[in-house]
């Protein structure tokens, strides 16, 4: 008895001792963490601190802004940008939980957005520590609708989020794609889209948090602002008639380019501008809207450069060339303002005149009627186009009132369009001190230097619209989202370049070429249409290649449209007749879709 | 002292159920604004818990003891249906982890009631073969009753850390129990050699380790919960930013209402909170231990080691978790985390431990005499 309660007593002490022991222990632990504590402060007090400040004020959202429409004049949309989602995969996440997430993720998606599943495996296989992997981009909200339909009611599905953000999208595919540009990356890369990209552009909102002074975790949100409206001088229907008819030649004769400016010629507005280097700003790396599939397959990475270069480049703004005949109405314009011809006067023609008679760089100008002209009153050098006349007048003109002239009229210099990529042509035209008589003569009829189409057209229009030289432009207003007019354009005067007097007889000139002339092709039935032909002949003079043109207005008395066509390099040759047929073409329809009422034509 | 209610334990439990309930409200409010819409949704559902915890706590404590050594068996088993039923339909999953059985009404995670249900099986068992435990037959199947519950939260829950507190539940229970140091230190190997084996078995608890020993690379993935712990630590300094004036709850430590709660009150209230809340714990422990030195019974001496082992252990490992001293397991810290069933079990225990409290020490002498009467009713005849 004695002994069993001595060893009952020795097994509560041993139990009492080894508790003590454990709850020792316990609070040995415990005082651990105690020394954990402190140890955190004092060595990485301040470097936590630091890292909380940080993430605190870095935590911020991205909203993206939309890009403003271009619209043509009468509101019809060119280009829009359409909210679209983009499939991010972010891999790190599924692999959280994997058995739980990666099944049904990659299944919802297969259903959804028709991706492989093993694909997808594979990809997240390869990117474990990836959040950020693009599967799709540019989803329209019906079709993500379904899936994100399906994320919502299975919360197995993860680490697959859609990004919302704005599709460029060009309503009308090609048309007037030379003018309107493209976006690459969000930005203008070429035309309107380039040039007003400031304004299309909108400024991304953003959604941040920070600590403020009260240590108090603040959330504020600025809301995306969305880019402004620009809307364009260009019509529609203009444009696309025009397209229409030089889309027409070009298959037809196959020039190099077949181009057209349509501008009103009181303002200075562009209403059309094309040229048949077309590209879709849709997909402006597709050349199958210039090129046949024969030409792009044969191409060398070089040579596909060099030609979307040539698809995206806007002949009617950037591309020079020798303009031919259609000049010939400025020259005869400068001899009359500085009176060095009368209206009275005549001129004689063999057909050829010789330069330089018996030096080494003797040379000889010919009509294009070789067998020569014979005698012409003043207008008929026009009608006619006789290069030996219009020779002569430049001579009576001289240098130093010929070269003035040309920059008046606003050759050689920056129409200053609002078009990226203009060329001036300034190096490409002779100046006081290197003009010799023989570029004075070539000049006169338009040879021998270099100008652009937009030059030639916006001189034209102050040719016939009483001599004043507009700026063209191709943007009317800049409107916000909201729809408010916030900047608006309008015509500015940029010089006056010849009299009243002169451009009325001038026009009598021009209506001459097509009732009687080089361009009675291009009359159109109905109206009294005036313009000058062209026919430049391309290098050095020697090879068979032509530029072609038209220049023309109507109607008569009150010109409300100047219509350019050009062709470069077509097969048939110096046939000046299919500019001015397409001219006639062009102005037929566009005349009609104006409501311009027919010239009282007895 | 009639009572013999330990007054002092209680007061120290409620100081910490009303700190954890405040601190609980303060680290969970973005988190509930952001998924419920309110910001009291957690604390709402945890005060309701604490109250019936509260309830039922007072009830246990009228308990005799008596009574779980003799339910000691139909508990453990319930328990371990409890645990088996997380695989049946009823079973459900919360980030990722099938540990809870949904009961309609109320969500139940069975691992809490294993716990306590593994104390008073062990407890019964080692009552009743203290004697024999020196046999490595006896020993093995009282350290079975421990194992059963360690392989079932371990491969039905998949819940290492709630494994391994078991386990040192049960450990410190026979290890108390005068048995052979030998046999301990077998047990102790064996089970350094199954987490090992673990470990480097499933793959996520394997980078788990790693993060562990170089936090820095993981620090925006796997490693993400833990640095941003430390920082809500470091940045809280040794004063805190002020309660409710965390910025690190504000969506940057993940499950801040739960196994992370420790770093926002070092946030809100500085080291000097996180110190004040150990040694809460450390007095509450030094409590049971009082009770423990004053109790005669085998039975009632055990309940206590158990749950003062729970949670001097889970405090342990989860504060040690937060500062990085240990790989993340992912257990709850004990009052302060959000988690019902845990309360609720959590207040049985410590009822429990209240009612070992209440027994009155035995006269040995009346013992022996009530024994002596008890033999000559039977006819036992004793030689001396």
């Amino acid at each position: 008895m004695r002994k069993r309660n001595r060893k009952h007593v020795s097994e509560r002490k041993i139990m009492s001792s080894r508790f003590g022991i454990v709850t020792i222990v316990f609070f040995v632990l415990l005082a651990l963490i105690g020394v954990r504590l402190i140890w955190i402060i004092a060595f990485d007090g301040s470097k936590y601190s630091k890292a909380v400040l940080a993430q605190s004020e870095t935590s911020s959202n991205s909203l993206t802004s939309k890009r403003g429409d271009i619209i043509d004049r009468n509101n019809v949309q060119l280009a829009t940008s359409t909210k679209v989602y983009n499939l991010i995969l972010d891999p790190r996440v599924i692999l959280t939980n994997e058995e739980r997430y990666l099944e049904p993720t990659v299944t919802a998606v297969e259903q959804c957005f028709g991706i492989a599943a093993d694909e997808l495996r594979a990809k997240i296989a390869e990117n474990p520590n990836s959040s950020y992997i693009t599967l799709t981009k540019g989803l329209t909200y019906a079709e993500v609708e379904g899936f994100l339909g399906m994320k919502e009611k299975d919360t197995k599905i993860n680490g697959v989020w859609l990004e919302e953000s704005y599709k460029r999208n060009y309503t009308y595919g090609t048309l007037a794609s030379s003018v309107i540009g493209f976006t690459e990356g969000g930005n203008g890369a070429y035309g309107l889209e380039y040039m007003y990209n400031d304004e299309l552009t909108g400024d991304d909102g953003m959604e941040y948090s920070y600590v403020n002074s009260n240590n108090v975790l603040e959330t504020v949100r600025k809301d995306a602002e969305d880019g402004n409206t620009i809307k364009t001088t260009l019509d529609y229907n203009i444009q696309a008639i025009v397209e229409k008819h030089i889309a027409a030649f070009q298959e037809g004769i196959s020039p190099l380019t077949v181009s057209c400016i349509i501008q009103d010629p009181n303002t200075g507005e562009i209403l059309a501008m094309a040229d048949s280097k077309n590209f879709d700003p849709n997909n402006p790396r597709d050349l199958s809207f210039s090129y046949s599939p024969e030409q792009i397959a044969a191409m060398s990475d070089q040579d596909t450069t060099n030609a979307l270069s040539e698809i995206w480049k806007n002949f009617c703004v950037t591309q020079s060339y020798e303009p031919g005949s259609t000049f010939k109405p400025f020259t005869l314009a400068t001899a009359l303002e500085e009176n060095r011809v009368s209206k009275s006067d005549t001129f004689h023609c063999d057909g050829h005149q010789v330069f330089f008679e018996g030096s080494p760089w003797e040379r000889t100008i010919w009509c294009y009627e070789r067998s020569g002209h014979g005698d012409m009153d003043l207008m008929g050098t026009i009608s006619n186009s006789c290069n030996v006349s219009l020779a002569a007048i430049a001579g009576r003109v001289g240098v130093d009132l010929f070269c003035k002239y040309q920059r008046k009229f606003g050759f050689g210099q920056y129409t200053d369009i609002d078009l990226p990529n203009e060329m001036s042509c300034e190096g490409l035209l002779y100046n006081e001190s290197n003009m010799t008589d023989l570029d004075l003569a070539c000049n006169g009829f338009g040879q021998n230097f270099n100008l652009t189409m937009i030059q030639m057209s916006t001189a034209f229009c102050s040719l016939v619209n009483g001599g004043y030289l507009y700026r063209p432009y191709t943007v009317k207003g800049i409107y916000n989202s909201d729809g408010e007019l916030l900047k608006s354009f309008d015509r500015v005067l940029v010089a006056q370049t010849v009299s009243p007097q002169t451009c009325d007889y001038l026009k009598d000139c021009m209506r001459l070429v097509v009732t009687e002339g080089s361009g009675v092709l291009a009359d159109v039935p109905g109206y009294k249409i005036a313009g000058k032909t062209g026919t430049a002949q391309k290098g050095d003079k020697t090879e068979d290649v032509y530029l072609i043109s038209f220049i023309g207005f109507a109607p008569f008395d009150n010109p409300q449209v100047v219509c350019y066509v050009t062709m470069d390099e077509p097969v048939i040759g110096d046939q000046s007749g299919y500019a001015a047929k397409c001219f006639s073409m062009i102005m037929t329809e566009v005349l009609s879709y104006m409501n311009i009422t027919p010239d009282n034509l007895q | 002292m009639n009572s013999g209610i330990d007054w002092m334990l209680v007061l120290c439990v409620v100081v910490l159920l009303v700190f954890g309930l405040i601190m609980l409200y303060s680290a969970s409010s973005y988190n509930s604004q952001i998924k419920f819409g309110t910001s009291s949704w957690y604390v709402r559902r945890q005060l309701i818990a604490t109250i019936i915890g509260i309830g039922v706590m007072i009830g246990v404590s009228f308990v005799p003891v008596r009574f779980w050594q003799k339910a000691a068996i139909p508990i453990y088993i319930v328990a371990v249906i409890a645990m088996l039923l997380v695989l049946t339909p009823i079973g459900e999953e919360y980030l990722g982890a099938r540990r809870w059985l949904n009961l309609k009404i109320i969500s139940v995670q069975p691992s809490e009631i294993l716990k306590i249900a593994m104390v008073c099986a062990m407890a019964y068992f080692i009552t009743r073969f203290i004697k024999f435990l020196g046999d490595w037959r006896i020993y093995t199947i009282g350290f079975g009753i421990c194992m059963i519950g360690c392989i079932l939260t371990l491969f039905i829950t998949d819940d290492l850390g709630t494994t391994i507190i078991i386990f040192a539940m049960g450990f410190i229970m026979l290890l108390v129990s005068s048995t052979k140091i030998r046999y301990l230190l077998i047990t102790a190997v064996a089970a350094l050699v199954a987490v090992v084996g673990v470990i480097l078995l499933k793959p996520n608890k394997m980078v788990r380790v790693q993060s562990w020993l170089h936090l820095e690379q993981y620090s925006d993935d796997i490693g993400y919960q833990i640095t941003q712990a430390l920082y809500a630590i470091g940045s809280g300094g040794v004063f805190g930013k002020g309660l409710g004036k965390s910025t690190q709850k504000m969506g940057f430590v993940p499950e801040s209402e739960n196994d992370m709660i420790f770093s926002i009150i070092c946030e809100e209230l500085g080291i000097i909170g996180g110190i004040i809340l150990i040694v809460l714990i450390v007095f509450l422990i030094w409590r049971m231990k009082k009770i423990y030195d004053r109790t005669t019974d085998l039975f009632g001496r055990l309940i206590i080691v158990g749950v003062a082992s729970h949670i001097a252990i889970q405090t342990f490992v989860n504060i040690a978790v937060v500062t990085n001293l240990l790989p993340n397991t992912g257990v709850p810290l004990p009052f302060m985390s959000y988690g019902g069933t845990a309360v609720v079990f959590l207040l049985v225990e410590i009822g429990m431990v209240l009612a070992v409290g209440r027994t009155k020490p035995e006269d040995p002498e009346k013992k022996r005499s009530d024994y002596y009467q008890r033999d000559k009713e039977r006819g036992v005849i004793y030689f001396q």
